[in-house]
């Protein structure tokens, strides 16, 4: 056998082994959703994910009198979430996998406390995260989808009984253009009774 | 030609039939023990931590979810400890907690002036306009801050929050933050092996015993506090060990029917030691092999020169005090190996003297047929003498630049991000009651925060603060003017638009009436769990307290703090101090015992110096292939001296040293060490050891013995 015959023969050695990786390769184990859901979350992944956006925020508390508004300008990087509030009297969130934070855009205020990396502030960064970037696993991991009752094109994300986020967060509502399948709304309910609604707009003029 | 005979064989004719037969009685002793104790041997090795320093027994189980449904977990985190025996939950239920810490914020802050400078008028319109602002961010209320009950970041000061990667069960216990992993600490002195089974049987039984999810659940249990390495597969190790011998016995006695009686003789020697542990037993195998192959005879027994009794046994004198240094260090389990070493030693010794030349006369085994030749070309003298000095100073050196390995069990892999047992240390206080035990906890756990920044105190001491704290922050608080400043943060935050009402519990928590005081914490939500941890020592009343120590601590640790990571700290600072008064007391006792035998300060002088050229040698090597030094290495180094020093064998008729066959021999059980990674440093010492001994033995050793005897002549 010469230097090309050799050559040849393990060139298609090497061809015949391909195969055996993918046979062995084990097919990602894929959440078990309903029909319904499945589909919703199809037609939330068929829009792509926005890169600027102005958004309102409407929190009703029990804290406040009167429900609380803000408007503002929502930025998306690959892993990193920025809600810009307009106002002096409101703040800078930053939604990121390894550290997330709030800054108070007055900067003659005290920073206040910093946000600890706890069970319900990783579920709601990672699955935030997993909104806008159209992960499904991510999506599904440690959670439960469902469809809302009433109108519109609209599915929850909650947490898992068991997780201990669920004490804090009661779940997260989405609400999707029914065409494009584009973020419209997300509503974040908490066990404590407040209800966080980011309605996503039009882009800002550049 | 070199001509060694048996040294010490008594003769056919003048044996008795009790010595003849003596072989017989070995192996039905041996059969005996065999039966009583069918273990091979204990596969643990002693526990270097001190009694004193030991972890309150207890075990950890984890319990980690694989695919088990949300309903049958829930149950299990909920349910599943309270129902084991010995269940003591390190926190309290967190509901209990909470209302407890809430109700007494102001309380835990120790900075007076930090607090103070939270209530000015300032102060609290920033902090009500600081809140106002962050409500518009969706993380607000999520990330640890609670603005109802501690509108003002009081718990900041306070330092009471928990780790963030933790997670509490109803039940107190604990849990990881993604809730798929469960840990639950059981006050018991059973084996981990029978809690874990014990945790089964009760979710079987929780369970249907065939339901999926009790397969869905993974339990495993750990021991809290210290844990000595075990070998991996003592069985294995063992006749690993006895596989080699017989192996290079066979090859290098060239005689089938001796190396199977030598190794007869090895075997239920090993078996006769029980109360020798793990690497020991396979140190000792080879040290006695290698003893039993110079005293082989190369050649049909010449008549030898009569010898005194003392130098026949002064290889045997040297081995069964090798680890006799050990008793001047600090650690209990080898101080007590010290001093059944030597039994083992004689067992052995017995074997390899008096039943082996019988058996092998039995067998009717020839000689062995070494090739005889000329003992090897001893190195200069000044060549010799600097390649001790050599291996000493940078031994030495080398020695002292690396870092000291823990006596504490890395934590296991299963734990890791959860909870560091192996930085766990505790406060035992003692009171003649149970409140003034909780108080005199609070006072401990207060010293130890105070002198170990980063130390995290875990249990009963972090609800209650004692008198004297109770009275310093009173006098503290007195001093804010608390009503008007609530007053005024009312307003505060009347103007921004927000609720005072909705701070309700924090108003109530600044009332100075209610004290967290032992006695209120007693009769207090927390009681039950407060009650669970204390526990009666005579006519004392204790509460252990857990106390997590940060990676970096300072040089003197607080008189109260005990435990493994306590005892290891203290250890790595006086490590090195302990291996130079262990090899200083081998090297002298290897002089003494050679000088007894030989009554020449030169030969006692040359067995010290390169005994200890070998074990500082094999120690620095080791070392730096293995990139730290630990304390369980002391037996494996002392060994190699003593080996070393007995292989100069100035006792020798001719002067040889140890043969290459007798170095192989002690090189084995390091070898078979090596395959352990719990043993690799040890396997490293002896295997290395061995070697540079016999090179050293057989190359140096002549040399510096004429170069001191010559001295030691002169006038």
């Amino acid at each position: 056998m010469n230097h090309r015959t050799a050559r040849t023969a393990l060139f298609t050695l090497s061809l015949w082994t391909c195969p055996f990786d993918h046979v062995d390769a084990a097919p990602p184990v894929a959440p078990q959703v309903s029909r319904p859901v499945a589909k919703r979350l199809a037609l939330w992944q068929r829009a792509a994910p926005p890169q600027t956006a102005r958004y309102t925020l409407t929190r009703k508390t029990s804290l406040l009198w009167e429900p609380l508004v803000v408007r503002g300008t929502l930025t998306f990087t690959a892993d990193r979430l920025e809600l810009r509030d307009d106002e002096r009297t409101g703040t800078t969130t930053v939604v990121a996998r390894d550290t997330s934070s709030i800054t108070l855009n007055d900067p003659s205020l005290p920073p206040g406390p910093g946000v600890q990396r706890t069970p319900a502030i990783s579920w709601l960064t990672d699955h935030l995260l997993a909104l806008l970037t159209r992960d499904q696993d991510a999506l599904l991991k440690d959670a439960r989808a469902s469809i809302p009752r009433g109108q519109g094109h609209a599915f929850l994300v909650s947490p898992q009984s068991t997780h201990p986020a669920h004490t804090i967060i009661e779940h997260l509502r989405v609400r999707l253009d029914p065409e494009t399948g584009a973020l419209l709304e997300l509503e974040l309910m908490l066990s404590a009774g407040d209800r966080v609604t980011l309605a996503l707009g039009e882009r800002p003029p550049t | 030609m070199c001509v060694v005979s048996w040294p010490h064989v008594p003769s056919l004719r003048s044996s008795t039939w009790v010595l003849r037969s003596s072989w017989l009685a070995w192996f039905v002793v041996a059969a005996l023990a065999a039966c009583l104790r069918p273990a091979p041997f204990a596969a643990r090795s002693p526990d270097l931590v001190p009694a004193e320093h030991r972890a309150t027994p207890g075990v950890l189980v984890v319990l980690h979810r694989r695919s088990a449904p949300d309903e049958a977990w829930t149950r299990v985190l909920d349910t599943l400890g309270p129902q084991l025996p010995g269940h003591l939950p390190p926190a309290p239920p967190p509901a209990e907690a909470r209302l407890w810490r809430d109700a007494h914020l102001l309380w835990w802050v120790a900075d007076g002036p930090a607090l103070a400078a939270r209530f000015e008028p300032a102060a609290l319109r920033a902090a009500v306009s600081g809140v106002r602002a962050r409500l518009t961010s969706p993380l607000f209320d999520i990330g640890g801050e609670d603005v109802r009950r501690d509108p003002l970041g009081l718990a900041d000061l306070g330092g009471m929050h928990t780790p963030p990667w933790l997670a509490v069960t109803a039940s107190g216990d604990r849990m990881s933050a993604d809730g798929n992993t469960l840990l639950i600490h059981l006050q018991t002195a059973m084996p981990p092996e029978a809690a874990a089974a014990s945790v089964s049987a009760q979710l079987s039984a929780q369970f249907s015993s065939d339901s999926p999810e009790v397969a869905d659940i993974e339990v495993r249990a750990f021991v809290l506090g210290s844990e000595s390495p075990e070998l991996s597969q003592p069985v294995r190790g063992l006749f690993t060990n006895l596989a080699l011998l017989a192996f290079v016995l066979a090859l290098g006695l060239r005689r089938l029917r001796t190396s199977l009686a030598a190794l007869a003789v090895l075997t239920t020697g090993a078996v006769l030691v029980p109360f020798l542990d793990g690497s020991l037993i396979l140190a000792l195998l080879g040290a006695a092999a290698a003893l039993a192959v110079g005293s082989q005879p190369r050649t049909p027994p010449a008549s030898p020169p009569p010898e005194p009794p003392i130098r026949r046994t002064l290889p045997w004198l040297l081995l069964a005090s090798a680890l006799v240094p050990l008793v001047l260090l600090p650690y209990p389990a080898w101080r007590e190996t010290a001093l059944t070493w030597p039994l083992a030693v004689l067992v052995l010794a017995l074997g390899v003297s008096l039943i082996l030349p019988a058996l092998t006369r039995v067998l009717r085994a020839p000689p062995a047929d070494l090739p005889a030749r000329d003992s090897p070309r001893p190195l200069p003298s000044t060549v010799a003498l600097a390649a001790c000095a050599v291996l000493l100073a940078a031994g030495t050196w080398s020695i002292g630049h690396v870092p000291t390995d823990s006596v504490v069990a890395p934590t296991p892999p299963a734990l890791l991000g959860l909870l560091d047992t192996a930085r766990l240390a505790e406060l035992h206080s003692r009171g003649d009651s149970p409140s003034s035990a909780l108080a005199a906890a609070a006072r401990d756990a207060r010293d130890v925060a105070a002198a170990v920044p980063g130390a995290w105190p875990q249990g009963p001491a972090a609800f209650v603060l004692d008198d004297d704290t109770l009275a310093t922050r009173s006098a503290t608080l007195a001093t804010l003017d608390l009503p008007g400043r609530i007053d005024l943060l009312r307003a505060n935050l009347a103007e921004q638009g927000l609720r005072p009402d909705a701070f309700a519990e924090f108003f109530r928590a600044v009332d100075l009436g209610h004290q967290p005081s032992p006695t209120a914490a007693l009769a207090g939500p927390l009681g039950p769990w407060l009650t669970a941890h204390l526990h009666n020592e005579g006519a004392f009343n204790v509460v252990v307290t857990r106390v997590h120590l940060p990676d970096t601590l300072p040089d003197t640790l607080p008189s109260q703090l005990r435990g493994p990571v306590v005892f290891a700290h203290e250890v790595q600072r006086e490590f090195l101090g302990h291996l130079g008064l262990a090899l200083v007391a081998s090297a002298w006792l290897s002089a003494f015992l050679t000088w007894l035998s030989t009554r020449r300060l030169g030969s006692a002088l040359t067995a010290a110096v390169v005994g200890a050229s070998a074990q500082v040698g094999a120690l620095a090597i080791a070392a730096a292939i293995h990139g730290e030094i630990s304390p369980a290495v002391l037996p494996a180094a002392l060994l190699v001296g003593a080996t070393t020093a007995s292989a100069c064998n100035f006792n020798s008729p001719l002067g040889r040293p140890r043969s290459s066959l007798a170095s192989a021999c002690a090189a084995i059980p390091g070898i078979v060490l090596l395959l352990d990674p719990a043993w690799h440093a040890t396997g490293l010492v002896l295997a290395l050891g061995a070697a540079l001994g016999g090179l050293l033995a057989s190359h140096a050793a002549p040399a510096l013995s004429a170069l001191l005897t010559r001295r030691e002549a002169r006038p």
